[in-house]
């Protein structure tokens, strides 16, 4: 075969597959606007910002640079669907929270921008603090995990006031909790606490 | 090669033979490109291994429930998990879990030093003394088994793999998966250490409820489950073949398609000879 004949072959091969590439990137157009709408309307819907594509293992998701964005909406229709500020009625409920929780740690390792990695953060502190508010006194640790994903949220971006309102009412419920628990003790002063606010507390900084 | 130039009144007349030629030689290369292209990419997806629990050329940690829900019932397929460690010699570590959990043996061992621990699991005892069916008191009964708290066998079994600097690695958990509740939230967080952490995580359910199934389906997707038939293909494994991988048929057969458009190829568009006269 010429030289000649192996380039235009090579174009032809090129052409074709932009072609594809193109049909797969005319499929977002509209989708994702679409699909938030729907969301809105109706948070169970199954297969949200979702569609078939012809390239296999679409490359076109990752060029135009969509794949962090669908998997934090994807993520956020779970935490919906767990419905966190409801108390668990079953083994169910449990694998949705936890599935939820799972899919926006990963949301969050998908190279999203800090402003998403925060919106997670702040909905996992939330998952947390749900978690905390069921578990009696084995809430402990759920506590910790809420302070340290709010705090996380602020980190990553410093106008997140959701996740500064929740830090501050983590840290007073915390402090509360721990003056009711000196009041019980036998010969204990009551009020003997020093705080007054967020970040006031013995072993908390705050934000 | 030089090309021999033949100067001709008449070329003009071959001009559409000249154009089928061409495009039929176009038509070929393409064909043939694209088949050695397939032939490339499902070559590189071979992935033959010492069992298909492990990923190829790495350590893996069996990560084994020894908690009080799992009885003799379930043993049996405790059993030919680890017999097929055994038998296969691959490098292992091996985790037992109940309440709490502690590294049996570290990432690396050769498989078959986990022969003594075999007998546990198997019904009767070598001395006969014991009636068929009974299985021998292992070091776990009575002292260590208790609950299940799945997060604590998984975290040991991740800090061994980040202790011994085992890159890919791979743990197998054998379980029912019947978690306690309040382990839940600690679960969910080793799940997604180990996926930041680049482990893959597979299961062996020992004949869980629905219910518990269904929060690692959520957590780890369908795929990380150990099917029956793998299960089996991979019991069957002996000493002497210690390699599993399926036939790759797929590859079979974009090879065969190339062999054959180069045959072509050569038939239609070989170079021109002369044919001798006719005896």
């Amino acid at each position: 075969m010429s030289k000649r004949g192996l380039v235009t072959l090579l174009l032809l091969a090129a052409s074709t597959l932009l072609a594809v590439a193109a049909v797969d990137a005319l499929r977002w157009r509209g989708l994702v606007e679409r699909d938030d709408v729907t969301f809105a309307r109706a948070h169970g819907q199954p297969d949200l910002w979702q569609r078939d594509t012809l390239l296999p293992g679409d490359p076109v998701e990752r060029t135009i640079g969509v794949r962090d964005d669908i998997a934090f909406r994807r993520a956020l229709q779970r935490w919906v669907l767990a419905r966190p500020a409801q108390e668990p009625r079953n083994q169910h409920d449990l694998a949705l929270r936890a599935e939820a929780d799972a899919q926006l740690a990963f949301a969050a390792d998908a190279g999203a921008s800090a402003e998403t990695r925060s919106r997670v953060a702040t909905l996992r502190g939330v998952l947390a603090l749900e978690e905390a508010r069921t578990s009696g006194p084995r809430g402990a640790a759920a506590v910790e995990r809420s302070l340290e994903q709010f705090r996380l949220a602020i980190r990553l971006d410093g106008t997140n006031s959701q996740a500064k309102y929740d830090l501050e009412l983590v840290l007073r419920l915390a402090q509360s909790s721990a003056q009711q628990q000196r009041a019980r003790r036998p010969g204990s002063r009551p009020n003997s606490g020093t705080g007054t606010g967020a970040g006031s507390s013995s072993n908390q900084s705050g934000f | 090669m030089v090309a021999l130039r033949i100067p001709l009144s008449d070329a003009a007349a071959l001009a559409p033979a000249a154009r089928r030629t061409t495009l039929l030689r176009m038509t070929l290369a393409l064909a043939v490109l694209l088949a050695a292209i397939a032939c490339l990419l499902l070559a590189r997806r071979l992935d033959s291994q010492p069992s298909s629990y492990f990923a190829g050329g790495t350590s893996g940690v069996v990560v084994v429930d020894f908690s009080t829900s799992i009885d003799p019932g379930k043993y049996r397929r405790i059993d030919r998990v680890l017999r097929t460690i055994v038998r296969t010699s691959q490098p292992v570590g091996l985790v037992a879990y109940s309440d709490s959990a502690y590294e049996v043996v570290p990432p690396g061992t050769r498989g078959d030093v986990l022969r003594p621990v075999l007998r546990f699991f198997e019904p009767g005892s070598p001395t006969g003394r014991q009636l068929r069916n009974r299985f021998a008191d292992s070091p776990w009964t009575g002292t260590f088994r208790g609950g299940t708290r799945i997060s604590t066998g998984l975290r040991v079994a991740r800090e061994a793999l980040g202790r011994e600097h085992v890159t890919r690695g791979s743990v197998l958990l054998v379980s029912d998966l019947d978690d306690s509740a309040f382990d839940t939230a600690a679960l969910t967080q080793e799940a997604v250490r180990y996926r930041q952490a680049g482990i893959r995580l597979r299961l062996i359910p020992l004949f869980p409820s629905r219910e518990d199934r269904e929060l690692f389906t959520r957590l780890l997707g369908p795929s990380a489950f150990v099917g029956n038939r793998e299960l089996l293909r991979n019991s069957r494994l002996e000493g002497r073949s210690t390699l599993v991988g399926r036939f790759p048929w797929a590859l079979v057969a974009a090879a065969a398609g190339l062999l054959a458009l180069l045959a072509v190829n050569e038939r239609a568009l070989g170079a021109l000879r002369w044919r001798g006269a006719a005896a």
